[in-house]
């Protein structure tokens, strides 16, 4: 990765729908050539997705979101990995990290219902011969997300003027 | 009969005053006009001044500041720039603007003059004038708004007392060469007058940037300021500090101690704890400057508007020379047709008529769109 990817990269974490105009003039460098680094980026697997980032209080059927805590008892020879790659294969599971502490997989899963999170954590993850105990943690509220502020307080208080 | 002073009716209004309030008035529009950071100070520095409220540090501090913060300061300037002050050469003061009065009133004697290269910030002028000294304007619009050592030096004369200078500059983004500085100390030690220079813009370079405060001989003859505001987004905190030999700082402090006591004490506690932990804030904030002056700077000389790309800074300076209209009606024109609030140039003295300042600490989406409507109002003439 070069220097430049990265310059890319920042503007798109603030700003995914940045045209590639837009980007390249923030840059200084040419828009076919912010094209090129994007596709590269894509094809090296370095940009997975854009996607948008949603106040969920705001639309019409939000998502219920869990954090769901699962202990595992690693497989001899794959580890954590083979577990892992079969519980991340559920749709329902919208991130999948193995952590520190007193547990070892945190996920957030999503669903329609709170009765969706429940059956999917009874019927799917705890069943799973490796899954020694499971925690769910309903979301309430979501504060911040990928560092964004969730709430609408961010009036400016600039004066319009000022020399 | 009045009975204000000769000394306040002699000093001019603020020339945007009426365009400030026509700007005020007006609904949907996009505001290029600020003139501050439109990031928020960062929370660390506000959850300190917050904590520090809870325990209640709420009393004066020594005049000229808090040891701690001065101490800070000297180790901040020394690691970024190579500027080296111990904390008895510094004084706290309530944002650079009070620091440049009580300069100006410490060494301006009736009829001193000083030489102030415009365009410029537009307190300089009415805090000299208020000593009763007199500015020498040097027009800087014909070098790129970088002033020319030799013309300066035309401009001394033995009643010239000091040169302001204020880069990166605000309204032009343009900082001096290094080997020009050196020619101004020079010619400043040779004709023994003061360099006032003032660099509440030097964090926000978005390249190398060495300050005239690194040459060692021009120490005895230069004061230094600056200031939290613009930095780490702290405008209304009001913290910036001057930098003198210790003399100088014990005589400065005669003015500060009786006109403002000391810099409010939560504030200098919060720069305290922003010189601590904020040094990785300013590199993304200037980073993200940096894009969008390069942005509107592209765009502007793309329609055919001359923009000097700012080598740091809020602002971006625009020439409208070649159309037809001065830079008020400019202003006044575009906010009427395309609800895009710009500064006039004029306001900051001369070489300033003939150009629009835009802030570029913009919202992106607002500043695209700002460019757009410029364009379009400029397509329509």
């Amino acid at each position: 990765m070069t220097q430049s990817d990265q310059n890319i990269i920042d503007l798109l974490q603030k700003n995914a729908r940045f045209s590639n105009e837009d980007i390249a003039a923030q840059l200084g460098i040419e828009a076919i050539e912010v094209d090129t680094r994007i596709q590269s980026m894509l094809d090296a697997g370095i940009i997975r997705q854009f996607t948008t980032i949603i106040n969920e209080t705001k639309v019409d059927s939000p998502t219920t979101k869990a954090l769901v805590e699962l202990s595992i008892r690693p497989e001899r020879n794959t580890g954590y990995d083979a577990i892992a790659h079969r519980i991340c294969s559920y749709p329902e599971v919208e991130s999948h990290h193995l952590v520190s502490g007193t547990y070892d997989f945190l996920l957030v899963v999503c669903g329609k219902t709170h009765k969706d999170i429940a059956h999917f954590v009874f019927d799917k993850l705890a069943t799973i011969e490796n899954v020694t105990s499971t925690t769910t943690h309903f979301i309430f509220k979501s504060y911040k997300e990928h560092g964004v502020l969730m709430d609408d307080h961010n009036e400016s208080t600039r004066l319009a003027i000022m020399p | 009969m009045t009975l204000l002073s000769h000394r306040v009716n002699h000093i001019q209004p603020s020339g945007i005053r009426v365009f400030f309030d026509l700007v005020m008035s007006s609904t949907g529009i996009i505001s290029l006009g600020v003139g501050e950071p439109d990031f928020s100070t960062p929370w660390s520095i506000r959850s300190e001044a917050i904590y520090r409220l809870d325990k209640g540090y709420t009393t004066y501090t020594s005049n000229v500041g808090l040891m701690e913060l001065r101490d800070a300061i000297c180790s901040h300037l020394a690691t970024k720039f190579s500027i080296n002050y111990t904390p008895k050469e510094v004084l706290i003061t309530n944002g650079v603007s009070e620091g440049l009065d009580i300069v100006f009133r410490s060494f301006i004697n009736p009829g001193d003059e000083v030489i102030l290269p415009e365009p410029a910030y537009v307190c300089y002028r009415p805090l000299i004038e208020l000593c009763d000294g007199a500015v020498v304007s040097l027009d800087t619009s014909s070098t790129n708004f970088i002033p020319d050592p030799d013309a300066i030096e035309a401009l001394i004369t033995p009643k010239t007392k000091a040169i302001v200078l204020c880069y990166p500059n605000n309204p032009t983004g343009q900082s001096i060469p290094f080997d020009v500085l050196q020619r101004v100390a020079k010619l400043a030690l040779r004709h023994g007058c003061l360099i006032i220079t003032d660099e509440i813009y030097a964090d926000l370079a978005f390249g190398d940037f060495t300050s005239i405060a690194t040459i060692p001989d021009l120490k005895s003859q230069l004061i230094y300021l600056n200031g939290f505001s613009k930095a780490y987004s702290m405008t209304g905190w009001r913290i910036g500090y001057v930098c003198a030999p210790s003399e100088y700082i014990e005589s400065m402090n005669k003015i500060h101690q009786y006109s403002a006591l000391c810099a409010p004490t939560i504030s200098q506690y919060a720069a305290i704890e922003a010189c601590k932990s904020s040094k990785d804030d300013i590199p993304k904030m200037v980073k993200s400057y940096e894009e969008r002056a390069r942005y509107f700077s592209t765009f502007m000389n793309g329609i055919g508007l001359e923009t000097i790309m700012p080598s740091g800074g809020l602002y971006c300076f625009t020439s409208i020379n070649h159309l037809p209209f001065d830079s008020l009606t400019f202003a006044e024109q575009l906010l009427n047709n395309a609800k895009v609030a710009v500064v006039p140039g004029n306001v900051f003295g001369c070489g300033g008529e003939g150009y629009f300042r835009s802030c570029i600490a913009t919202d992106f989406n607002d500043l695209k769109k700002a460019a757009l409507g410029i364009q379009q109002f400029v397509d329509s003439l």
